[in-house]
């Protein structure tokens, strides 16, 4: 019970700072590092809030579920480019972890190096 | 009989919309954990890629409009907010993970996330896509419940945005071995890293496959680096756009 009213407490804090100053930013992101920060000053995760986040982040994958299947109103635009589209999705994913890779590999010999 | 039922049990309680759907979306899934488990926990087999799927048909089969059933499991959906909230727990805990790996954590979650945006709007862009699918695309690194709240402030395709993350994350799984080969890297740490900040959430269930480190890496990026996308992103398509 106490973990979803922190939970709950803290989107509404995030919601006001996103409102009150305009922020372009989704409020449920600045309420989990201020929940983040939270944790930090504690140093440790309190019961409650530990019980009610397990059951929230195992059902996850669930709650995308209703926003997922809005893709049924964009299938004819699937259709249309469903090649274009693999293929920036898998050339870009690829040469992005290219470059990161190279550049953490490049990182880490120059630390052994030095 | 149709004195003993009332008239009205059929369309109050088996057609209420709420009960009906947030069943039959419950079912989905379930039976797409099953499907998944079954695969030996494959990416290409996601369960929120298979249930969609399998969602779609019922509703094409039974021809009830997308906003009728959004409308009547609004329950589901409202509750992705606290469940991002949630994901600082995991944060939290993982930290003892990250001293040793600090700068390279810092690297990958503010280049990496830039590089992920950049090479996707890129390719998009030599392709001829027009803005609204541009902007779309550019989340498409982030994990699924930020990618929708990006989605919804730069003016993207929500939906469309969260089927091309899934995507994403499941190509993300089958290049990443190739591309360990290519530059001959063994190290658990890095794989955990690069996974986190192209392949988000599922990445992360495939990370755990080089050991715990590199599980807890990826969950630590897709959580760092999707926070500071949904904080930057916004910031420079307001200044672009």
């Amino acid at each position: 019970m106490s973990g979803i009213l922190l939970i709950l407490a803290t989107l509404m804090v995030a919601q006001g700072l996103v409102t009150a100053f305009g922020l372009p930013v989704p409020a449920s992101v600045i309420a989990m590092l201020l929940m983040f920060a939270l944790l930090l000053m504690l140093g440790t995760v309190p019961k409650g809030l530990r019980q009610c986040s397990d059951l929230l982040l195992k059902a996850l994958p669930l709650c995308l579920v209703p926003a997922g299947v809005g893709v049924m109103m964009y299938l004819d635009l699937i259709a249309d480019r469903w090649l274009p589209l693999l293929l920036v999705l898998s050339v870009s994913t690829f040469v992005a972890q290219c470059l990161v890779m190279l550049t953490l590999k490049y990182l880490v010999a120059r630390r052994k190096g030095g | 009989m149709g004195d003993l039922l009332p008239a009205n049990l059929w369309s109050d309680v088996v057609l209420n919309p709420t009960y009906l759907w947030v069943l039959v979306t419950v079912a989905g899934f379930w039976l797409a954990l099953a499907l998944n488990k079954a695969c030996g926990g494959s990416p290409l087999v996601h369960p929120v890629i298979v249930s969609v799927v399998l969602l779609i048909l019922v509703l094409r089969v039974t021809g009830v409009e997308y906003p009728h059933y959004f409308e009547s499991v609004s329950v589901i959906h409202s509750l992705l907010g606290p469940a991002i909230v949630a994901l600082a727990v995991p944060l939290f805990d993982n930290l003892k993970h990250l001293r040793a790996v600090l700068g390279l954590f810092a690297v990958t979650c503010t280049f990496g996330a830039a590089v992920a945006v950049a090479t996707a709007v890129a390719a998009g862009w030599v392709l001829g896509f027009d803005q609204q699918l541009l902007l779309t695309l550019s989340t498409k690194s982030v994990t699924t419940p930020i990618a929708l709240d990006i989605s919804s402030q730069i003016g993207a395709i929500g939906p469309l945005a969260a089927a091309l993350v899934l995507m994403t994350g499941a190509l993300g799984c089958v290049f990443l071995p190739l591309v360990c080969r290519l530059f001959n890297v063994d190290d658990p740490a890095l794989k955990g890293l690069v996974l986190g900040v192209t392949a988000h959430a599922i990445g992360t269930a495939f990370a755990f496959r080089y050991g715990a480190l590199s599980g807890a890496l990826s969950g630590l990026v897709m959580g760092v680096a999707g926070s500071f996308t949904a904080l930057v992103l916004p910031l420079v398509i307001s200044l672009l756009v």
